[in-house]
């Protein structure tokens, strides 16, 4: 081996960053933990699936955003197949039922566990390899179901033996309808969403992501909108001829493999699916404001409804917030426990409607699961028809470091049985 | 020559580190001493107990981390590129002020509609409509792929190639390259052109070094550290000016005060004070003051008004500070750059 060569005994080798061995005690406190979990969720009517640590990557990357892509553990197989250790399970769960779609019956109840790996920085609790369990609930829009799952994630945590944690709800679903009110195109407000956080961590501003926007092509400058009016009027092949003309004496030869025909076709294309600079500015910022509530539910959800009202748009869309609410306070999860945070957006790109997370009660903002709706996902993949879905997931690592620095003493807290 | 024991520097045989890499060593005082253009290996007359082995660019971070090199001056690029995470070794000078470049994302010219990353995601997209990959054709897959799928970029290939890149893409090879570039001028030359949010990372040499073989022998380690204290003081010296002005004033405190009133020209830690033995009589002194040099007009414009004549600057060749930052990274864990660059 070469390592051998410049130095002398061999080296010991260490356990990788973010991997960690249990011992038997440990190892007992996650099984109980995970029998637990599924004899729980088992009793709600989910049943158990598994699915391979490894698949194809594309499963994992065709409609993550960059945030979960870019820590895949991701490698050719020795039969020159690009593929990814799990970085999560619902992508897995999604593909099997695309698989057997035509056998199941709707809405499907799933539950799952086992272990994950994403190439994250190794801080407490945000270990490289670590154990999710969690539920899939296909086929299901309705509120009822969204208010479902966030139940059976509290109702866990409780049996597990936590019961003192706290929820951070947000809504996606109601975030993207408020902004259809600016006549946005696809690509403008998933970038609005896109950088919530960079807004509200104070990293960028109104100011800041019009010129970012402007510099990535999403509005129209003054120019295009006189160009976007002219095409307008004329057919598809008259504005591809136009364009053409108009390029021909200074768009160099093409190069490589993209015709001239589809560099004109998608720069039209592009030219008309411009924003408007104005409207941009006005989503930008009720989205800059709207990222700032965050606190009791009602109160902020009232301070959303004012917000779109002062923007002059149908504050309608958050009605579904205010029913999920509802909801969720009748399930038996105290408002207190609560955090309505309408600016949030997690880290995974797929998320269409509510989203949440589950943390501990000390402010620690250590993450012991989430979920969300992703009523797109199954297309995406390659399912024959939009399904809605819904599920989450609980970190169990993080859930068991949480347990510990309660004092739970596992073997007296968990409890077996429904 | 003999190599047992010796600390081995591992430098560039080749590109373009090659001969930037030889004048920072002899701009810091210990130039390399090659007794045959041919040979792979060579010395540091100044400093006894270094062998300074030539290696392929590409090779040096594997080399150090394998043990067969204790310390290598390398692009970072390179050293991120190669690096395995967890793995012995980690950078000890992050910047040695030279072999600037950025590793950045090049399109064909024509393509009039990509003029960012986020066309380029869209890009993507459209390929996969049409049955076919984004191919992009790099020396470096593993930052690509990293940067382009936080970037949001999700569907596209990467092909490995080590040697011209450009033609690629001429070929019909690839749709796109990533590649290094200083000033810009190949890209042009071939035809391509850089988009907007496409630089993937700015790099620079650094000094890289594998801490588990340094801290396991005290002989190669001290003179590791004479080694970095020499490079670290030279790069920090590069920053300042000595200036020295003549200055009239009753005693060497007097001037000294008129100095000091100046923060500008106060120097690091005060001016230095020195007679001046003129013929029109005593009253002159020599005060100097080591100071910025982005500071220089503004220097000279407050000496001169309080009073300075003659105004000399000279380079620093060596600047210590009373403990150096790079003998503590000999050892220890990478604290800078990680695997997330």
């Amino acid at each position: 081996m070469s390592q051998l060569h410049g130095g002398g005994a061999s080296r010991q080798i260490s356990g990788l960053a973010g991997m960690h061995a249990l011992d038997t005690r440990a190892w007992e406190g996650r099984e109980r933990a995970l029998s637990c979990l599924r004899t729980h969720m088992a009793a709600h009517g989910y049943r158990p699936i598994d699915t391979p640590l490894l698949e194809e990557t594309e499963l994992f990357v065709r409609k993550a955003g960059g945030d979960l892509a870019g820590r895949l553990y991701n490698f050719t197989d020795p039969g020159g197949t690009a593929v990814s250790l799990r970085p999560e399970f619902t992508s897995s769960v999604i593909r099997h039922f695309i698989e057997s779609e035509a056998s199941i019956t709707l809405p499907a109840r799933w539950q799952y566990s086992g272990p994950v790996f994403r190439f994250i920085p190794p801080e407490r609790g945000s270990y490289r390899q670590f154990t999710q369990s969690g539920a899939e609930l296909v086929g299901a829009s309705d509120v009822g179901a969204d208010a479902e799952i966030i139940s059976l994630a509290a109702s866990g945590l409780r049996r597990v033996g936590l019961p003192e944690f706290r929820m951070r709800i947000g809504h996606l679903g109601a975030l993207h309808s408020l902004l259809d009110a600016f006549g946005l195109s696809e690509a403008a407000k998933l970038f609005i969403i896109g950088n919530l956080n960079a807004l509200k961590n104070g990293e960028s501003d109104v100011g800041g992501l019009m010129e970012y926007a402007r510099e990535v092509g999403l509005l129209r400058g003054s120019v295009d909108l006189g160009l976007e009016m002219a095409l307008d009027s004329v057919s598809a092949e008259a504005a591809e001829d136009f364009i053409l003309g108009a390029l021909k004496g200074s768009m160099p030869d093409p190069l490589g493999r993209r015709t001239t025909d589809q560099i004109v076709a998608r720069l039209l294309n592009k030219v008309r699916r411009a924003n408007c600079p104005q409207a941009f500015e006005r989503a930008l910022t009720l989205a800059y404001t709207l990222s700032g509530l965050i606190g009791s539910p009602w109160e902020t959800l009232n301070s959303a409804r004012l917000a779109a009202f002062e923007c002059g748009i149908d504050a309608a869309p958050l009605d579904e917030v205010e029913a999920l609410l509802a909801h969720v306070s009748d399930m038996g999860i105290s408002d207190s426990q609560v955090t309505l945070d309408i600016g949030m957006a997690r880290g995974i790109s797929y998320y269409t409607g509510v989203i949440f997370e589950l943390m501990g009660n000390d402010g620690d903002s250590a993450d012991l699961g989430g979920g969300g709706r992703y009523d797109g996902l199954i297309q995406a993949l390659g399912g024959s028809e939009r399904v809605p879905a819904i599920g989450f997931a609980y970190n169990v690592d993080a859930v068991l470091d949480a347990l510990t620095d309660s004092g739970g003493a596992a073997e007296e807290v968990y409890v077996d049985g429904a | 020559m003999a190599l047992n024991g010796n600390l081995r520097l591992a430098i560039s045989s080749d590109g373009a580190l090659f001969e930037p890499t030889l004048a920072f060593l002899r701009s810091c005082g210990i130039g390399v001493s090659r007794s045959n253009p041919r040979r792979y290996i060579a010395d540091i007359p100044a400093l006894p107990g270094v062998t300074v082995l030539f290696q392929r660019g590409a090779d040096i971070t594997p080399k150090v981390e394998e043990g067969s090199a204790d310390l290598g001056v390398v692009g970072l690029d390179r050293y991120l590129e190669r690096r395995s995470g967890g793995g012995d070794t980690n950078i000890v000078i992050d910047d040695l002020d030279f072999g600037r470049c950025r590793l950045v994302l090049g399109v064909p010219d024509s393509w009039v509609d990509v003029v960012s990353l986020a066309d380029l995601a869209d890009l993507s997209m459209e390929f996969r409509q049409q049955g076919r990959d984004l191919r992009i054709v790099t020396k470096y897959p593993r930052l690509v792929e990293r940067f382009l799928l936080r970037s949001g970029i999700n569907l596209f290939s990467l092909a490995h190639s080590s040697g011209t890149l450009e033609a690629a893409v001429a070929m019909g090879f690839a749709d796109m390259i990533a590649d290094v570039s200083e000033s810009g001028t190949t890209m042009r030359e071939n035809r391509l052109k850089t988009i907007s949010g496409g630089s993937i990372i700015t790099s620079q040499a650094c000094l890289i070094g594998n801490h588990r073989l340094l801290r396991g022998d005290a002989g190669k380690l001290d003179t590791a550290k004479t080694l970095v204290d020499v490079m670290e003081g030279h790069l920090r010296a590069r920053a300042y000016y000595s200036v020295t002005a003549n200055m009239r004033g009753e005693t060497p405190e007097d001037v000294g005060r008129q100095v000091l009133e100046h923060t500008e020209i106060s120097g690091l830690r005060g001016p230095t004070i020195s007679k001046v033995y003129s013929e029109d009589g005593g009253g002159w002194y020599a005060a100097t003051v080591i100071i910025r040099k982005q500071n220089l007009a503004d220097a000279v414009n407050r000496l001169r008004q309080a009073g300075g004549t003659t105004v000399t600057v000279s380079h620093l060749n060596y600047v210590f500070n009373s403990t150096c930052e790079a003998q503590e990274r000999l050892t220890g864990a990478d604290q800078g750059r990680g695997d997330f660059c």
